[in-house]
């Protein structure tokens, strides 16, 4: 959320991101507050989704907006995140009246917000980034082995501790700490596995113990790989004039049901909804951090040309390695979010919308599926352009 | 482009059947999509957009839909 909140998807805005690296961590906790508020809540047409459709995430409640209007910008962003409203007469004005009486006050607030995919967190995460920083801020708060911050780079460190390696406070919807689930760390994990039946390629290396859930979506990485394996046939193919096309658009969209069934099974009830809400603004916050010369970057003089050569850098000066293959895991965290979060709305279960995937048009989804084949390939080491073998 | 449903006898179908050709020699099919496909490049279009976080998710745009607080001069 926070590169959203910050305008930079998909080019930096460095002077935003720097004024919000400023702002005061309530502030940002009140914009992720405000975003929950505001997010999609919608059928499609006359027909109902349930929970967990990317339309419908959660039903559950964010801070009341009666009391985020204490918080600038919250009455512009009503009117300005979502112009049009949900409801026909719940104008921004009348959702929003006077705080006289908020026991009266309608709560129609429009929904519009989207946020990105889990495996968008899953992504940024295998880079090292969270536990890059968190070795960042220990140099910093018990000494001055890195330095002393410059200025700017002083408001982030507190933001990002306020935020991010501390309990949340409590009511927030990025709360998710509790006696139940003490650790942040083991949180992410577990929504990780049940998610996407993964780890993180470091969850060993730094001791993260997490409740392995019976209900995971194991084959997963097998399905998406067969999606993937058959929708790059599609794209080899949809030239040809003359020959075979080996394109199969049944099995596309078979695989593509396959993939919405088992995404959409963990996320029934609202389940996990929280989670990646926080997790994906947590990893944004990061990214954000390193796709310029920020100042905690500058700090650490670890200016460079690209975030994954800012991330060495950092790495290298608190001596925690970054994940060799960052700057692939930066590439596909986006266009993953994306290919899932269409997969999960069962569009492509049709397979007469299937040569959407692999057709050469402006916009479409074949940019974002040749990005995460090609980077996928990279640091899976599994070549998804060639055809599978099998043993017989 | 459907080559079932070129008529030979039919000018604007000889169109078609010309570009299909040259489009075949030169290696520059033309893509189009038609019905369930192109809903599916339109939602894709509008999830690509909803997640960048500008008001007709263009990030050419000069301002993101989001404001945020303006920073305490104490702040620098």
């Amino acid at each position: 959320m926070f590169r959203q909140f910050a305008g930079s998807i998909p080019k930096v805005n460095s002077e935003r991101a720097e004024n919000l690296f400023r702002l005061h961590p309530v502030e940002l906790s009140s914009l992720l507050e405000q975003a929950w508020e505001l997010r999609k809540h919608d059928d499609i047409g006359d027909q109902k989704v349930d929970q967990g459709h990317p339309n419908r995430r959660s039903n559950l409640p964010g801070l009341p907006h009666y009391l985020l209007r204490f918080f600038a910008c919250s009455e512009a962003n009503i009117d300005n995140v979502c112009p049009l409203p949900k409801v026909v007469g719940a104008t921004p004005d009348s959702a929003n009246a006077p705080p006289i009486d908020p026991c009266r006050e309608p709560r129609n607030l429009p929904s519009c917000v989207t946020w990105n995919h889990l495996i968008y967190a899953y992504m940024i995460e295998n880079t090292g980034i969270y536990e890059i920083f968190r070795r960042v801020l220990h140099e910093f708060r018990h000494g001055e082995a890195l330095g002393v911050p410059l200025d700017g780079a002083d408001h982030w460190l507190r933001n990002t501790e306020e935020l991010f390696y501390r309990q949340p406070p409590s009511f927030s919807i990025a709360s998710l700490n509790s006696f139940i689930r003490p650790d942040l760390n083991s949180i992410r994990c577990n929504a990780y596995y049940r998610m996407f039946g993964m780890e993180l390629n470091h969850h060993k290396e730094d001791q993260i113990n997490y409740v392995k859930a019976k209900a995971a979506n194991n084959e997963f990485v097998n399905t998406l790989e067969e999606f993937l394996r058959k929708v790059w046939v599609g794209i080899i193919n949809v030239g040809n004039s003359s020959g075979e096309n080996r394109t199969d658009d049944a099995e596309i969209a078979n695989l593509a049901e396959k993939l919405h069934d088992m995404l959409i099974a963990r996320r029934i009830g609202g389940n996990l909804a929280r989670e990646e809400f926080y997790f994906v603004s947590m990893m944004s916050w990061f990214q954000l951090t390193i796709e310029f010369d920020s100042p905690i970057v500058m700090s650490l003089r670890a200016e460079g040309p690209s975030p994954e050569e800012r991330l060495h850098k950092i790495a290298q000066r608190v001596g925690k390695p970054a994940h060799a293959l960052s700057k692939n895991f930066f590439d596909m965290a986006d266009a993953s979010s994306r290919i899932l979060s269409q997969i999960e709305t069962n569009i492509y279960k049709n397979p007469a919308a299937v040569p959407a995937l692999y057709t050469n048009i402006p916009g479409g989804p074949i940019q974002d599926i040749k990005t995460i084949i090609t980077h996928w390939s990279i640091t899976t080491g599994h070549d998804l352009k060639s055809k599978k073998v099998s043993a017989n | 482009m459907d080559k079932s449903k070129v008529n030979t006898k039919d000018p604007a179908s000889l169109e078609t059947l010309v570009k299909l050709l040259t489009d075949a020699l030169n290696g520059t099919k033309s893509n189009t999509l038609d019905g369930d496909a192109q809903v599916a490049i339109d939602e894709y279009i509008k999830i690509a957009k909803s997640l960048r976080g500008f008001p007709n998710g263009d990030a050419s745009e000069a301002e993101p839909r989001w404001k945020i607080p303006p920073v305490s001069p104490r702040a620098f």
